[in-house]
């Protein structure tokens, strides 16, 4: 008993090591700019959220911020719904046309965006998808699209085939079928989705770069890497810009530890 | 072969194309249109501007292979920060994970903590920490005294990578320990219990009983670390942007420096399909041996 208590403590000693940075960030984004010369561990003498309200508009926080919202929510609705139709029907029909399929989607796996951000750029030029949200959009849920239809076609092959044809039993088929009676069945592994994705789209850093150079698309890191790059920079408001950008989604993490440790591991162990 | 039945066949109706053709037409816009086009343009002069660009056939290739030291040095820092990354990250994780199983009521905070560095994006991982490794190092050496913040961390070509490594390892430990107390957390209960019954404790338990239910969460953990690391490019970059003198540049930087900052799109390309290359034959490494016939994220 007494053992593991020491264990633990032990353990916490090092994952207080992991926090410390994040901890040195948010106390020094409080302090004055005076302070922070002065001492880089002392606590902040007063709280004064003066950096943030620099921050905020130095980095123009709030355009940043909807971007990310803007694109983060309309690529993870997009992904959900198509990614889930095309794995139904590549679960359901078994035909030679769905083998093909799914080797197209693995071929994108092994393929990144990584190893493609040249002709990324050409394309996005083509279509006059520089600079926008859309561009974003579509590259995003694309760059998501094969691990998310694997990932629904893990969790649909575990769903009784009895389900759908009790469906048509009522007159139910096609979209009719699959979104009132199918898709509501999937919500676990939507949800682990959505999860990972939102993280992924949330903090997308290479698409957002080679995608974007106007300042009115920017996404929150373009905005904070610009914060950090162009301004003479004072550390202490970088700092509030920085915990300004990590907020929300440590926010949501915290609020929602169970669903991110569970989206985690089965997006890593199923399959 | 059952799939190829004629009765399976006949069931593919207009509906089918209906489900499927929306993620495939935007699969075909914006991943194989623009992977034949660089496979295209890879073998042209193309500068990203120009539209009279010429077809100069192997030459990109031929001068990459023959000539491009700092694209080949790029994978030895590639392959540098993959070794460090992977076995690092798992072996903190792996730790970590074992002495956080019980997970007394401490333990869910350190499991926090733990996994925070995760949900930061990569500009804010790389800044803070050219902060912590730079100026604030150099402020506790003054503190402290100690030489251990007197080390270059960032600004000395023989350890900038290291450190680069050590960052992602802060950064990916705790999605490493989730995935490895899934798998601790899936052995059956009386399994243990047996093994109590029959006189094993501590470490004879560890590694007779819990062990070989962990080699899959393990093999699995390794080749996520591989191709996390592989992919790697915002935290490095925005860290460091490459440097000192390059001895952080990875093989994405080196990529993306050549295409996007000399405007030499079609060489950078090239460099580009031989880094796919290398991607297909570690993936296609992993299918065979892990079995597996997906690879998650």
């Amino acid at each position: 008993m007494k053992r593991s208590i020491i264990v633990s403590a032990a353990v916490f000693l090092l994952a207080f090591l992991f926090f410390s940075p994040i901890l040195l960030v948010l106390l020094n984004s409080l302090k004055s700019e005076k302070e922070f010369v002065a001492s880089f561990l002392a606590l902040p003498k007063a709280l004064d959220l003066g950096n943030y309200a620099a921050a905020m508009e130095k980095m123009r926080f709030l355009q940043a911020f909807w971007n990310t919202l803007v694109v983060t929510v309309l690529s993870l609705g997009l992904l959900v719904i198509l990614a889930s139709m095309t794995a139904y029907k590549l679960s359901r029909v078994r035909v030679l046309l769905s083998r093909v399929l799914a080797a197209v989607l693995l071929s994108s796996l092994l393929i990144p965006t990584q190893g493609l951000i040249v002709p990324i750029v050409v394309t996005a030029k083509d279509f006059g998808l520089l600079n926008s949200l859309a561009g974003l959009i579509l590259f995003e849920v694309v760059a998501m699209g094969s691990v998310t239809v694997f990932m629904y076609q893990g969790f649909l092959n575990s769903v009784p085939r009895e389900l759908d044809e009790s469906g048509y039993m009522d007159g139910a088929s096609g979209l009719r079928l699959f979104f009132p009676i199918i898709f509501p069945l999937l919500q676990p592994i939507t949800t682990s989705v959505l999860i990972l994705m939102g993280l992924a789209t949330w903090n997308n850093f290479l698409l957002p770069l080679i995608l974007v150079t106007d300042r009115n698309a920017f996404t929150l890191p373009l905005a904070l890497r610009a914060f950090f790059g162009t301004w003479e920079v004072e550390f202490t408001e970088y700092f509030a810009g920085a915990m300004l950008s990590s907020l929300p989604v440590m926010a949501l993490f915290l609020f929602a530890q169970k669903f991110f440790e569970r989206g985690i591991t089965a997006g890593a162990l199923k399959g | 072969m059952r799939w190829l039945k004629k009765s399976n066949v006949e069931r593919v109706d207009p509906g089918y194309f209906l489900f499927v053709a929306p993620l495939f037409a935007l699969f075909v816009a914006f991943f194989i249109f623009p992977a034949l086009r660089g496979l295209w343009l890879s073998f042209t002069d193309f500068d990203g501007i120009k539209s009279d660009y010429r077809f100069v056939g192997l030459d990109n290739y031929i001068r990459i292979i023959a000539r491009d030291k700092s694209y080949w040095a790029s994978y030895g820092n590639t392959i540098i920060f993959t070794l460090v990354f992977t076995l690092g990250v798992n072996a903190v994780a792996l730790t970590v994970a074992i002495l956080l199983d019980r997970g007394s009521r401490l333990d869910s905070v350190s499991r926090l903590f733990i996994f925070l560095p995760n949900v930061l994006n990569y500009v804010v991982i790389g800044t803070v920490w050219f902060f912590i490794l730079g100026k604030f190092s150099t402020y506790l050496a003054e503190l402290t005294g100690w030489g251990l913040f007197r080390i270059g961390w960032i600004s000395d070509p023989r350890i900038a990578i290291y450190s680069a490594a050590a960052v992602a390892i802060w950064n990916g430990t705790g999605w490493f320990m989730l995935i490895y107390l899934a798998a601790l957390q899936s052995i059956p209960g009386d399994v243990i219990e047996a093994a109590r019954v029959d006189g094993s404790a501590g470490l004879h338990t560890f590694y007779h009983i819990k062990l070989p239910f962990l080699w899959s969460a393990v093999s699995v953990s390794l080749f996520i670390g591989i191709t996390r690391a592989m992919k790697e490019f915002g935290l490095i970059y925005s860290m460091t942007g490459g440097g000192p003198g390059g001895a952080t540049q990875t093989v994405l930087i080196n990529i993306y420096d050549s295409s996007f900052s000399s405007m030499r799109y079609g060489y950078g390309i090239a460099k580009s399909m031989l880094l796919i290359l290398v991607l297909l034959t570690i993936g296609a490494l992993q299918m065979k041996l892990t079995g597996r016939k997906e690879i998650k994220e």
